[in-house]
């Protein structure tokens, strides 16, 4: 036994060195986007006892991975609620995957909510099918919110927000904000910004700061017939004087939406 | 018959590179480069389970199973194969016979372990190039019915950029560097308890248990440096696996690189420093136990 | 230690008030393998540590190998403590039933174990061969050694025990298991090595092969040397005489009993001696083969 005090005493020394060492790197890692993940009971539940281990030893996104499959089983049997649960496991296993928070957006905010205001069989009322459907349009909102959170950088998924702002809640002074966000964000598509002017348009009392954008964009290009159409409405809604409006109908310039991109 | 040539040096780089070399050898001829044809086909065999995903739904499966796949099958084969060294040479006498050789212990371990590395570095290697193969190979079938199927050049453009991105890029690169790093760790943990274990049973089910406490290791450390309100004996287990068990879990970036994520590679290599340090701990702790031990 | 020879009184072997005793787990108690043993082994001859089983010849054997340590005392090899590892650039150890590497060849395991000594080369290959060539493995060189039989297993472990060229052999049982015919060829070569100059402990049971080639011997009893001396010296009963005769007449034989009695010598036994059961084999097999 005396051979192996020793050694038993040295690793309990290193030990106590060790540990500011791994918590410093840990703490570097998470600032770096890494070990965002988190493992708890939910997770568990979701996973079983041998998928839980495995997604403690390091093999969170395969784990992950089985339940989005298994969420595309539950989409064919449409078990919302079933979908609802496996996708917030597999987000949190693996929160910096942004397809993950997308699709839990999609299907949680658009399959699961229509579906609910549409099921007129097991669900005769309307103001319940209606009240199912805002608490499924939540939950999605809720996912990308949170996918936001641990993927701050990511344009996509503000212009997902924005797109659900403006076609699912009608609420379109934050779409345009969304918009707004994911066009200065990298990787954002080239009509994103155009998107939140469009929204702003539509914003009582901001037409005015619309126009202005509208305007850059027209100047700048491509001139798609959306840009065009709203920008002409503008100008006859806020009485541009002929000689400032940017637009005029002889303008040969146009080009179709195909063009444009 | 003449005296032997040449003068006795305290370290001799030729002994050791004999025994690692020898030590692959022996390890290769186990066969164990069936765990290759294996992962091969797990990972051609999932992607056939990705057909009714979208093409990136399909990447991210195809690379979440092909790097899990390295990382199990890199962990098993070092534990599997250190576990095996010294009983085997004890058991054959072939230890005698080395160690009454003018070698010391600590180049037997160290040519032993170097052969371990060996291994799972050239399995690593092919497991990598055979899982970039196959992502290449989906990507260019994604990428021929891209172009079949899409006239817009710009649409095509995006599209193409889009598939690219998703498919292997060489960020993936450190990722798999770290779990080669941790693979080696944890053989070196291996051979550290083989060095007093009394079977390689216990040496494989005591390295299985160190391993998945490893990975909760920092959920101890958490709680035990943030002083929990729990009963003494907690307490002290905790405080306990923070100090004697290795944090694996911070090896473990590959998950989010797959999704994108780039390592810093300030962070990488401070990453790998410590990795190396623990390595280099466990290889001096099996010298310390295996140069008292009775053979 | 780089090579030289050391002066003549150095003994091979060197061992003072060696013991060793092992521990026993969960017990109090202590194994006492080896108790205050002294031997030397001189340079140049042939000795045979003997001993039953437990006896402590193998613990003895590895302390001066250095792959065990003692509680107490010393062992040296031409004075170099065998505690150090430089002490093994001299020493070619056969185990009892060695094993090597199964997957490797004859030849691959003599450059093995030639490179652990610090040889390489084709200086290595070229000495590996004569190795082979020596033990009569030349035809075998290139033959993986899972398919090697008992005998030649030994054979290629005599000669991996000579790759640094020792001037120490240390064999355990080297023809244990092997048929009469590897163990005459065993123990030629170990006569020859003797003729080299080459120090040889040997450890054995079979007696009779050890009167053969040793010089010496040292028996073994529970740790302690209960004795040691030149094979003739301990064997050799003094008072006694033995008379071989061909051809000779039964009153001859007679008178011959007569005399004997007379002159008050005592008749222990008389009989035909017979010829060596090993030899008549040799004999017939060589033969017929």
């Amino acid at each position: 036994m005396k051979r192996f005090l020793l050694p038993i005493a040295f690793l309990v020394g290193f030990g106590i060195l060790k540990l500011p060492v791994e918590k410093l790197l840990l703490s570097q890692e998470q600032a770096a986007g890494f070990q965002a993940a988190q493992l708890n009971l939910h997770v568990r539940s979701q996973l079983g006892q041998m998928g839980f281990v495995a997604a403690l030893s390091g093999f969170r996104a395969v784990m992950a991975d089985l339940l989005f499959i298994r969420v595309g089983t539950a989409f064919q049997k449409t078990e919302w609620g079933r979908m609802k649960l496996l996708l917030e496991s597999a987000t949190q296993l693996q929160p910096k995957a942004v397809m993950f928070w997308e699709m839990a957006h999609f299907h949680m905010a658009y399959d699961a909510a229509i579906a609910s205001r549409e099921n007129r069989i097991q669900q005769p009322s309307e103001t319940l099918r209606r009240r199912a459907e805002r608490e499924y349009m939540h939950i999605g909102e809720q996912f990308l919110l949170d996918g936001i959170s641990f993927n701050p950088d990511n344009s996509r998924l503000y212009e997902h927000l924005g797109r659900f702002y403006s076609k699912r809640l009608y609420d379109h002074e934050r779409a345009a904000e969304a918009y707004a966000t994911s066009a200065k964000k990298p990787g954002a598509h080239e009509y994103v910004g155009r998107f939140a002017a469009y929204e702003l348009a539509e914003v009582p009392g901001k037409e005015a700061q619309a126009y202005q954008q509208l305007c850059h964009f027209y100047k700048t290009g491509p001139r798609v017939p959306t840009l065009e159409n709203l920008i002409h409405r503008l100008e006859e809604k806020l009485a541009v004087p002929p000689s400032e409006r940017v637009y005029s109908p002889s303008n040969q310039e146009t080009v179709s939406p195909a063009q444009a991109r | 018959m003449s005296s032997p040539a040449h003068s006795h040096s305290l370290f001799s780089g030729g002994r050791v590179f004999a025994l690692a070399q020898n030590t692959l050898l022996e390890l290769i001829r186990m066969r164990v480069f069936y765990f290759m044809l294996l992962f091969a086909m797990m990972v051609i065999g999932s992607s056939l389970f990705t057909v009714q995903f979208s093409f990136q739904e399909q990447f991210q499966v195809l690379k979440d199973v092909g790097l899990g796949a390295i990382s199990i099958f890199s962990w098993l084969l070092g534990l599997l194969c250190t576990a095996l060294l010294l009983p085997k040479d004890t058991e054959d006498r072939t230890l005698y016979t080395i160690l009454a050789k003018p070698v010391p212990r600590f180049e037997y371990l160290l040519g032993k372990l170097l052969g371990v590395f060996l291994l799972i570095g050239i399995s690593v290697v092919l497991m990598s190039l055979l899982f970039a193969g196959v992502l290449g190979l989906r990507e260019q079938q994604v990428l021929a019915e891209t172009i079949r199927t899409t006239s817009n050049p710009n649409d095509l453009a995006e599209a193409i950029a889009t598939i690219k991105a998703s498919a292997f890029n060489w960020n993936l690169v450190p990722g798999i560097a770290l779990i080669y790093l941790k693979a080696i760790l944890c053989a070196t943990l291996t051979l550290f308890i083989s060095t007093f274990a009394s079977s390689s049973v216990f040496t494989v089910l005591v390295s299985v248990v160190i391993y998945l406490i490893g990975h909760v290791q920092g959920i101890a450390r958490e709680y035990w440096l943030a002083g929990g309100n729990g009963a003494p004996l907690t307490k002290i287990m905790v405080a306990l696996v923070a100090l004697v068990f290795p944090d694996l879990q911070l090896f473990n970036v590959v998950d989010e690189i797959a999704v994108g994520t780039a390592v810093p590679m300030l962070l990488f290599w401070k990453i790998t420093g410590f990795g190396l340090l623990y390595t280099l701990v466990y290889m001096l702790l099996a010298q310390v136990v295996f140069s008292t031990k009775e053979l | 230690m780089n090579g030289s020879r050391s002066p003549v009184s150095t003994p091979a072997i060197s061992i003072r008030n060696l013991t060793k005793e092992f521990t026993i787990p969960f017990k109090k108690d202590r194994l006492v393998a080896v108790r205050n043993l002294s031997l030397e082994v001189r340079e140049g001859e042939v000795y045979g540590l003997l001993g039953p089983n437990g006896s402590g010849k193998s613990t003895t054997m590895k302390i001066v190998l250095g792959l065990v340590t003692p509680t107490s005392g010393s062992t040296a090899i031409f004075g170099c403590d065998s505690r150090k590892v430089e002490s093994r650039e001299q020493v070619g150890f056969l185990p009892e039933n060695p094993y090597f590497y199964k997957f490797l060849t004859a030849l691959e395991t003599l450059l093995f174990f030639g490179k652990l000594c610090g040889l390489k080369g084709p200086a290595l290959k070229d000495h590996a061969r004569s190795l082979l060539k020596l033990v009569g493995l030349e035809s075998a060189a290139d033959r993986r050694l899972g398919g090697f039989s008992k005998g030649m297993l030994q054979r290629i472990g005599l000669a991996q025990a000579l790759v640094q060229n020792p001037r120490l052999l240390v064999l355990d049982e080297p023809t244990a298991g092997v048929d009469p015919a590897g163990s005459r060829e065993i123990r030629d070569l170990i006569l020859e090595f003797k003729s080299r100059g080459i120090t040889v402990l040997l450890c054995s049971h079979l007696l009779g092969q050890v009167q053969e080639v040793c010089d010496r011997v040292g028996i073994l009893h529970h740790g302690h040397l209960l004795n040691e001396g030149r094979i003739d010296d301990l064997v050799t009963a003094e008072n006694q005489t033995q008379l071989v005769l061909e051809n000779a007449s039964p009153e001859l034989l007679a008178e011959l009993r007569k005399r004997a009695v007379d002159g008050g010598a005592k008749i222990l036994t008389e009989s035909r001696p017979q010829a060596d059961l090993e030899q008549f084999f040799l004999k017939v097999t060589q033969t017929n083969s």
